[in-house]
């Protein structure tokens, strides 16, 4: 396969608005997670402030989500939420990827007995369902955040030594490698920097679009009690809360819900881009 | 005295039962030019991949000696094999645009090979690669080191593996069809070039291809390889002046060079034997005008005299004064 790397002012004019939309989106909140403090209406809300006087308001200018059943402002915790989901979307894919790709590189370069245990080992991985694996994994680490974004990085990391090794298995073959090789350059060197560049961009759509995922698994998992727990505020967590008030008093659930899905679309979104972008169409 | 740079003897390589090269045997002195002929499939690059211990998964060499400057290859670890690879010998390749890694700068992937091989400063080997480029005829180096490789055409790209290539001073370079990606103005030029430098730096050089006009003009020794063994060698002027053995004759005639206007071009009948194929006798006989008995019985030794060699039973029949076409 050829990686094709469009200029970006090209890229930009072929992928216009989704792209650039969802990207943006996700600066956006990014910078709001990280400034909370500064940008958020009542930041002593998210630090464990009750207002019993003021709980369940409707949403209004005053408080733009609503309150919730302890009179928190919701906007001000969605907010300060996206640090979770951000930090467990980074923390899982990143995890994951420290796992995957070293595996996968070697798995494809090496070959023969080496290549046979990694998949052997990653098929075994994939043999179970895909939430199980992350509650067997927390429910054996203790249930923490930490713990659940381990948990479901080391039950995805398979996917990607098996989209790094198809990768390396093709590029392994070009004629630059044989040429490295001839000019006496080692194995570690060839695989940093010829393998590795020409066959990441694969990894890279599918770790933007997981991105997405992993912060709908993590909320998942704090949804059924082996995430994130209390006080931590976590979108996942919100809606669990808001179980006992969502029927009468909407927002308490649908705020939380919309930034999940917003930010799980946003990233979809990008991988979409991404992938588009750097011409990975018929791999992934 | 000249010395001998690379010894092959009796090299036999294999792909599980098949054996792709057969009892190979030459010498290259120190300065000297050899040229690999043969059609595709006769084991020309399977004899460079043996030298540079880079031969594809499942192929070993089975028996027979490869000697560098003294050193048997075959004992070689893998740390002596990463000096030899590049310095000792290096390669230039027959597509020049997808020798290099499409996604660095040209100069990267020089300073990468130069840095393997060479422990100098940065700046050292910026003005390394810029010296060799200069001699490869690229004026404009600067900018060829800040290119990358779509960016430069395949007779530029094969004079930066050129220059990629003898930058690290091998003393044995091997060329393997060099020019047949390239167009035919830019093939003469890239002969030319590769001739002044081996003059140059005085590299001792073999030459692979199937085409005798570029092994003609870069080499003082050729050797025509058919079915994975050399069926004939010697003098660049002997071979071509004298050919002996049938395959040498029947490769000459069917040259378009011979080709006068309404002529149709000669052929050999048949087509090359898939590599590896084990014959009873001479692998060439099916294909051969002068095949007797004895062909198909046995393969024909080698009869070696004043630096001429060959391998076939014809041969004894032949006076050197005696041979016409």
């Amino acid at each position: 396969m050829e990686v094709t790397i469009y200029p970006i002012k090209r890229a930009a004019r072929r992928y216009p608005a989704a792209f650039w939309g969802s990207v943006g989106f996700l600066a956006v909140l990014l910078t709001l997670a990280l400034l909370a403090a500064y940008l958020t209406p009542y930041p002593a809300d998210a630090s464990g402030q009750m207002h019993f006087e003021q709980k369940l308001l409707p949403p209004s200018l005053r408080h733009l989500f609503g309150t919730d059943s302890i009179g928190r402002d919701i906007f001000t915790l969605v907010i300060y939420g996206a640090r979770l989901s951000l930090i467990s979307a980074f923390g899982v894919v990143g995890v994951a990827l420290l796992l995957g790709v070293p595996l996968g590189l070697i798995a494809g370069y090496k070959g023969g007995f080496t290549e046979n245990v990694i998949m052997r080992v990653c098929d075994a991985f994939l043999a179970f369902p895909p939430l199980l694996l992350p509650i067997i994994f927390t429910a054996a680490l203790g249930p923490s955040l930490k713990n659940a974004i381990i948990a479901v990085a080391v039950s995805w990391f398979p996917w990607y030594v098996r989209i790094l090794r198809a990768q390396v298995l093709a590029v392994k073959q070009a004629p630059y490698i044989t040429a490295s090789r001839a000019m006496g350059i080692s194995s570690l060197r060839i695989l940093y920097n010829h393998v590795l560049p020409n066959s990441f961009a694969p990894v890279l759509v599918q770790a933007t679009l997981d991105m997405g995922y992993a912060i709908l698994t993590v909320a998942g998992l704090s949804f059924i009690g082996f995430g994130a727990r209390p006080p931590a505020i976590e979108w996942g967590l919100m809606i669990t809360s808001s179980r006992a008030t969502f029927l009468d008093f909407w927002w308490t659930a649908f705020f939380p819900g919309l930034a999940l899905f917003l930010t799980v679309f946003a990233f979809n979104l990008s991988g979409e881009g991404l992938r588009n972008i750097l011409n990975t169409g018929d791999v992934l | 005295m000249t010395q001998t740079l690379l010894t092959v003897e009796h090299l036999t390589v294999s792909a599980g039962q098949t054996p792709l090269l057969q009892n190979l045997s030459f010498t290259l002195k120190k300065k000297e030019t050899l040229g690999l002929v043969g059609e595709s499939g006769s084991g020309k690059s399977m004899t460079a991949w043996s030298l540079l211990g880079l031969l594809p998964p499942g192929v070993f060499v089975q028996s027979g000696k490869i000697i560098f400057k003294g050193d048997d290859l075959r004992r070689f670890s893998q740390a002596q094999w990463r000096v030899l690879r590049g310095k000792g010998l290096a390669m230039i390749f027959q597509n020049p645009q997808t020798a290099f890694n499409p996604l660095f700068t040209v100069g990267k992937q020089m300073d990468n090979a130069i840095a393997a091989h060479f422990d100098e400063t940065k700046k050292t080997r910026r003005e390394r690669a810029m010296f060799y480029l200069r001699q490869a005829e690229l004026s404009d180096s600067g900018r060829i080191l800040k290119s990358y490789p779509f960016q430069l055409s395949g007779g530029m790209l094969q004079r930066v593996s050129i220059a990629l290539a003898l930058s690290l001073e091998p003393e044995l370079l091997i060329a393997d069809e060099p020019t047949t990606a390239l167009d035919a103005t830019i093939q003469f030029q890239i002969l030319n070039l590769l001739q002044k430098l081996q003059k140059q730096f005085k590299t001792a050089m073999l030459v692979i291809s199937h085409h005798f006009g570029v092994v003609s003009k870069l080499c003082t020794q050729i050797a025509v390889m058919y079915n994975g063994r050399i069926v004939e060698a010697g003098l660049k002027s002997d071979v071509l002046n004298q050919p002996l053995h049938p395959y040498t004759r029947a490769l000459l005639a069917s040259r378009p060079v011979n080709l006068l206007s309404g002529q149709t071009l000669k052929t050999i009948p048949g087509t090359p034997p898939a590599a590896g194929t084990v014959t009873d006798g001479c692998a060439f006989a099916p294909r051969c005008s002068q095949r007797f008995e004895l062909c198909d019985k046995a393969v024909p030794p080698e009869l070696i005299s004043n630096n001429r060699r060959v391998a076939c039973f014809l041969k004894p029949k032949y006076d050197a004064e005696k041979i016409t076409d």
